[in-house]
């Protein structure tokens, strides 16, 4: 080679093209501050910031990720890439990496991944080992196995969440309160990172208040948070529902999780591969498909491997043959055998798939292999499986466990078979949920090739026959795949139980369209003993009856089904059922149509209830009824259960309320109130059903007596916390009381907001508690679960379906307010219609006309004017009806996590903060539920007066000030270019006029921010009382009142109609006479100043001794007025309406009393009461007079 | 042509009542309903209708002594009636005339609510018009609805 060549291949060498990370990181540019002096000087750490972002840009997601191990250890780049490992958790989600697309997060996380594949192979096998030590309750062993995880991945909200949920598990709620409070610590500043702690170890709440907490949070999320963080905290705080319809977006949350730690960064990733399983989004699929095969190599996880098989590449199978002894002897209907082999394992530990057989084997056995742990889930799981009582509270105690683990992939699958078995959720999210078990089971069972692409299970089936031999249950999918009705023949069948073998026929039939031999087979199955095959024989049949146009028999077997036991309902598709009710509205007579829908209704949505309202009326008209009561005469005919439930949840308001059956709404009303008297004449659902006439006749009584002009539009009805629907509040309450039985004085939360709420009542701050929220104060389990249910009583008042939001769209934001303040200068041609698409308003003809006079130069300036003026109008009445009059209702903590956001302006504010709920915390006494809803609701009615005020200030002052500027800019712009001014004399006029106008529509609007006082009366007759107690009781009641009537003060009214209710009950307990032979006197002595004294008489069967009797009531003489023993007894059933009496009297009106009772003859029994105070109770009138 | 409207709020309803009788000519009788009761058993009972100009938020009794402001508002009663005159074989067309550009917060837009009555309703919906008294562009949506009906 000559010296030429050989300079010349030495200098190609030299010049070799420099790699694109090279370029970025060697550019100097980015080290010297761009290489702009002139610019100001840049952090180190804002340099490093441009270097991230430089790599971000310039690469392309498959170098983004390659590229990890080049940059691991420069110094712009290393923290990112060792998240927390260190043990620092001070910058999780700060953004050390900026903001990215899907592809580029998604090759970062990978790429961190395989980097750090030692440590996430390690955390795999340390999570099985947690996982079994949770299922065996060693709990202690848990938590040094999350040591040991966080010493090895650094911490990680995967680790904090499963931590809090082991230490809340094992009681140890103090501990993990210590540890929240040093991870908070350790977080600095870091006010996401803690929030988002806050929420995640208090995970493992007590179960009432679980799934109604849930949704709770999830709403207030959704209301109140917008963009890619509302998607972070719902992936990250909100329990999982797959019933619910809400697509978490990925890219936002692996972004996010790209900051965090390389566990959360892992399990976010894998979480977006499962969640792509049935996305229809192409980019997505192909997306997670490459990050399960680029990662698959690198680690041994067989979540990847099940996403791998769903991909239709073949992972290395591996078959137990004690798994498949297990599976056959299910599926040959040996239910013992199987729950003795689950008995023999000493762990007690299982697959999840295998746990899963166990417990259907256990629902045909009774037999609980467990103990501890497993064997609580193993119970309330059977409940589901069987739909049996406690069924509910298992669902919520299952779901509660399931969110607290929900890291742990053998609490996922769990929760995947839970959501199958609980609600009916669509065909599509029901196959998915099949497939997630599949992918997560770690059990390569011959069920789980059910889910593979074609192809794949062929595959399947030789690696499965080449390790496990002679199983029934291979045989049996192996036979089944292919779909076959000659495949009956096989001499397979003979061998599995004959339940399970009539199910998988039937199936075949009706895939083969042999639906009348499925229908047959399905009959039979649905009568067996087995109550699983039968329940899902039943559903398989309301099917095969719908497609063979068989509606009729659909609804009756669904309504059937229901009827015997309404935990079956969310089985059903019974959105199908509903579609096939539709059709038979105008054709049926069957009562089965009203009551499917309404089922729908109750359990399901409210997408049927249009139809339930039609086909109320339309059955009534069908079967010759005119009032909805009368169908009593026919319930020989139709079925009592059938005709209960027609009454009792057909018959309702809501569905009644388009009848024409009715004219007034008190038609309905009225024909309501007979419907409950018959239902509390039978015993059904009685105290809530006397709830409701109480209600019902007390708003007619109210609404009567109202007679003043009412221009409030603000309402918020707050029936909801007491009706059938209130169940998850008493629920959450009595938890509540529960715990606070407990001593908390020691708490650091307790004891710094007791502090406060101290201080400020020195202060007479007292009605400032919603001003201040600690920061920083993590609530114990009593504190967290009253702020939890409070929160939740907020969001009804204010979100609910009849809430204030509902009233304050509806009656001002729907266009009432802006036509109204529009009017006012509309109404003087000092405002033109906007052109929509160039958003520039119209020339304004009138004027122009008006001031023909003026030249066109001078005319140009002036339409300026106008449409300025136009334009600045719109504007401050856009911003009062779409900004201000909104309602925000966020926690503090979540509130400080998004400023800025699209209700920053909201003045209907409703957050509320830890020290305001410990202050309605001091206010409860020991007067139970009632007593709690009536200072919930007054706190909400001052939270709302406070922000009535505030929308009037703001509407009197700032919103008058801009609109007077408004004006007075016009004007001077018009002055300004026209110096005669007696030219602009009509001008000015109208704006006068405009003015004035404005300001009566301001004080108009302002008039209607008061609350509506439809729940309030002034005054009422005693009489009035006695009727509305009179209807839930049915009882005759004559009146010896006075003539003159008394009147009572309107805020007692609920309160006597309580106390006559109390005692017209205790006459017909009592008297030992029918109804029919029963009656009862009232009667009332008052003289002006004197006692007031109400008597309540009624006959009774003779008494052989008055003295004997009497005697026998010493017991409530002497208790009436005991304090501590009326407490006690109070909250309990039967025996008690005295003492109910007292605390009504005593405590609620706080009025001083007596009350006498006894037999005055061997057939009359009589209760006395005086009221020494009865300026309290009664009217101003009556006492001035 | 006998038209109904039903719409609950006086000026809204003015304003429509008057740009129907200026701009088409064929207008009889127009008869305005501002509850969901009083609109449904309108049509129920009177089958003349040519056309219903439809809010979308009203409440489900007429104001009354006994109800202040027909009781508590109903935000989709305009989709109830809809569906009612679907249920009953009421066909009439309807075009909906709303202040909301957006419902349920935010989370369906008119637009998409519109698509789903046309897909759902198909024989009587005709369309949507954005009413907004500040933007007079209701008018000219609301005149080319009515012309594709008249046509």
């Amino acid at each position: 080679m000559s010296n030429k060549k050989k300079r010349q291949g030495n200098s190609k060498k030299r010049v070799k093209k420099q790699s694109k990370l090279s370029r970025i990181l060697g550019s100097t540019k980015l080290s010297s501050n761009l290489g702009w002096p002139h610019v100001v000087k840049l952090t180190p750490a804002e340099v490093s910031h441009q270097f991230r972002r430089s790599y971000f840009l310039k690469l392309t997601p498959s170098e983004v990720r390659s590229n990890i191990g080049n940059i691991a250890c420069n110094h712009h780049f290393s923290a990112a890439i060792k998240l927390t490992v260190d043990g620092d958790c001070s910058d999780v989600y700060k953004g050390i990496i900026p903001d990215t697309k899907l592809l580029n997060s998604l090759n970062w996380i990978i790429g961190l991944i395989v980097y750090h594949k030692d440590i996430i192979n390690k955390y795999i096998k340390l999570e099985d080992l947690v996982t079994k030590s949770i299922l065996n309750e060693n709990y202690d062993e848990a938590l040094s196995l999350l040591d040991q995880i966080d010493d090895l991945c650094g911490v990680s909200t995967w680790s904090i969440t499963i931590r809090g949920s082991v230490l809340s598990i094992s009681d140890q709620y103090e501990k993990s309160q210590e540890f929240l409070k040093s991870i908070i610590t350790k977080s600095n500043d870091n006010e996401l990172f803690k929030s988002i702690c806050r929420h995640l170890i208090n995970r493992h709440n007590d179960s009432s208040m679980h799934v109604s907490s849930g949704i709770a949070l999830r709403n207030q999320i959704t209301r109140s948070i917008d963009g890619e963080l509302q998607s972070f905290l719902i992936y990250k705080l909100v329990p999982k529902d797959f019933a619910y319809n809400y697509r978490i977006n990925y890219e936002d949350i692996l972004n996010f999780e790209k900051n965090s730690s390389l566990i959360d960064a892992f399990k976010a990733v894998i979480s977006f591969i499962s969640s792509a399983l049935d996305s229809e989004e192409i980019e997505i699929t192909q997306a997670a498909k490459f990050a399960a095969e680029t990662l698959s190599p690198h680690m041994s996880y067989h979540i990847l491997d099940g996403l791998l098989a769903y991909y239709g590449i073949v992972p290395d199978w591996e078959f137990k043959s004690t798994d498949f002894s297990l599976i056959d002897a299910y599926t040959i209907g040996d239910y013992v055998d199987v729950c003795d082999r689950a008995r023999r394992v000493s762990n007690g530990y299982f697959d999840f798939a295998l746990f899963e057989l166990i417990s259907k084997a256990s629902a045909r056995t009774g037999i609980n292999p467990f103990t501890g742990l497993l064997n609580y889930i193993l119970s309330n799981l059977v409940n589901i499986l069987l739909k049996q009582d406690g069924y509910q509270k298992s669902l919520t105690d299952l779901l509660a466990i399931c969110h607290a683990f929900s890291g742990i992939p053998w609490f996922q699958e769990l929760h995947f078979i839970i959501s199958r078995e609980s609600s009916f959720i669509d065909q599509k999210s029901h196959d998915h949920l099949i497939l997630l078990s599949s992918v997560y089971s770690k059990v390569n069972s011959p069920r789980k090739s059910e889910s593979f692409p074609i192809g794949l299970s062929n595959d399947f089936f030789i690696s499965c026959n080449r390790k496990i031999h002679n199983s029934i249950s291979v045989k049996l999918f192996e036979i089944l795949k292919d779909n076959k009705v000659s495949s009956f023949e096989d001499p397979v069948f003979s061998g599995i139980e004959v339940n399970r073998l009539r199910k998988y026929k039937a199936k075949i039939l009706v895939s083969n369209g042999m639906i009348d031999e499925a229908i047959s087979i399905l009959e039979q199955l649905s009568k067996c003993e087995d109550r699983i095959s039968a329940y899902d024989a039943n559903r398989l049949l309301v099917e095969a009856y719908i497609d063979t146009n068989q509606g009729e028999k659909a609804l009756e077997l669904f309504v059937c089904a229901a009827m015997s036991n309404r935990n079956v309902v969310l089985r059903f598709n019974s959105y199908r059922i509903c579609e096939v009710a539709k059709l038979l509205i105008n054709k049926s007579s069957s009562i089965c149509v009203p009551i499917a829908l309404s089922l729908h209704s109750i359990f399901v949505d409210d997408s049927y209830d249009s139809a339930l309202r039609y086909s109320f009326e339309k059955y009534l008209q069908t079967i010759g009824v005119v009032t909805p009561i009368d169908i009593v005469n026919k319930i020989e005919e139709i079925g009592k259960d059938k005709v209960h439930y027609f009454l009792e949840y057909v018959c309702i308001p809501d569905v009644m309320k388009l009848s024409f059956i009715f004219e007034t709404k008190q038609d309905i009303e009225n024909c309501r109130i007979a419907i409950c008297a018959y239902l509390i004449e039978n015993n059904i659902s009685k105290t809530l059903l006397v709830n409701e006439v109480k209600k019902i006749t007390k708003d007619q009584v109210i609404r009567k007596a109202v007679t003043q002009v009412d221009h409030s539009r603000i309402y918020a009805d707050t029936g909801g916390f007491v009706d059938s629907k209130s169940i998850d509040f008493v629920n959450i309450f009595e938890r509540y009381i529960k715990l606070n039985r407990n001593y908390y004085s020691s708490y650091d939360d307790e004891k710094d907001l007791n502090k406060l709420y101290v201080s400020m009542i020195d202060s007479g701050l007292v009605d400032k508690f919603y001003t201040l929220h600690l920061l920083g104060v993590s609530l114990n389990e009593k504190n967290s679960t009253f702020h939890k249910l409070i929160s939740m009583m907020r969001d009804e008042f204010t979100f609910g379906h009849k809430g204030l939001n509902s009233y304050l769209s509806t009656r001002i934001r729907h266009g009432v307010l802006p036509n109204t303040i529009r009017g006012c200068v509309s109404g003087e041609n000092l405002v033109t219609a906007i052109n929509p698409k160039s958003k520039i308003p119209k020339n304004n003809e009138y004027w122009r006309n008006s001031l023909s006079f003026i030249s066109e130069e001078k005319w140009e300036k002036i339409e300026r004017a106008f449409s300025k003026f136009t334009v600045d109008f719109e504007r401050i009445i856009n911003e009062i009806n779409d900004e201000w009059l909104q309602v925000v209702s966020l926690d503090q903590d979540i509130k400080s996590l998004q400023k800025g956001g699209a209700k920053d302006k909201a003045i209907f504010d409703y957050s509320i903060s830890n020290l305001e709920t410990y202050a309605l915390q001091k206010m409860l006494g020991d007067g139970g539920y009632d007593e709690y809803v009536k200072i919930v609701t007054s706190w909400l009615w001052r939270r709302t007066e406070i922000n009535l005020k505030s929308v009037k200030n703001m509407l009197s002052s700032d919103a008058s000030d801009r609109f007077i500027e408004c004006y007075t800019k016009l004007l001077e712009s018009i002055n300004s270019t026209i110096d005669d001014k007696t030219l602009l004399v009509d001008l000015h006029d109208a704006v006068n006029r405009s003015k004035d106008s404005l300001n009566t529509a301001l004080n108009l609007i302002n008039s209607w921010f008061t609350r509506s006082e439809f729940d309030v009366i002034k005054e009422f007759e005693l009489t009035t009382s006695v009727d509305i107690a009179v209807i839930p009781a049915s009882v005759k009641v004559e009146y010896k009142s006075p003539s003159n009537a008394i009147l009572f003060d309107g805020r007692h009214l609920t309160s006597f109609v309580d106390i006559f209710y109390i005692l017209f009950e205790n006459a017909v307990s009592n008297s030992q006479l029918n109804r029919d032979d029963l009656l009862v006197s009232v009667d009332i002595d008052y003289e002006e100043g004197a006692d007031l004294i109400i008597k309540v008489s009624n006959n009774c069967k003779e008494i052989d001794d008055i003295e004997v009797a009497n005697n026998e009531l010493d017991y409530y003489r002497k208790a009436y007025g005991d304090e501590s023993l009326i407490n006690q007894v109070v909250q309990q059933e039967g025996g008690t309406g005295i003492f109910k009496i007292w605390k009504i009297l005593s405590k609620d009106i706080e009025v001083n009393h007596s009350l006498e009772l006894g037999y005055e003859n061997n057939n009359l029994f009589v209760v006395k009461i005086v009221i020494h105070e009865s300026n309290r109770v009664l009217c101003d009138e009556n006492t001035n007079s | 042509m006998k038209i109904l409207i039903v719409e609950d709020q006086p000026v809204k309803r003015d304003q429509i009542k008057s740009f129907v009788i200026k701009e088409i000519d064929d207008v009889v009788e127009i008869v305005d309903k501002e509850s969901l009761r009083g609109a449904l058993k309108e049509i129920s009972t009177c089958d003349d209708y040519d056309l219903i100009l439809l809010d979308m938020s009203m409440p489900n009794f007429d104001p009354s002594e006994d109800v202040s402001l027909g009781g508590s508002p109903e935000s989709f009663a305009g989709k109830e009636l809809l569906e009612q005159m679907k249920l009953r074989d009421i066909v009439i067309p309807v075009i909906v005339i709303t202040q909301y550009s957006s419902f349920e917060g935010g989370a369906v837009t008119l637009g998409s609510l519109s698509d789903e009555f046309s897909s759902k309703y198909k024989e009587v919906y005709r369309g949507s018009v954005y009413f907004d008294s500040a933007v007079e562009s209701w008018k000219g949506q609301l005149l080319d609805l009515l012309r594709d009906i008249n046509e």
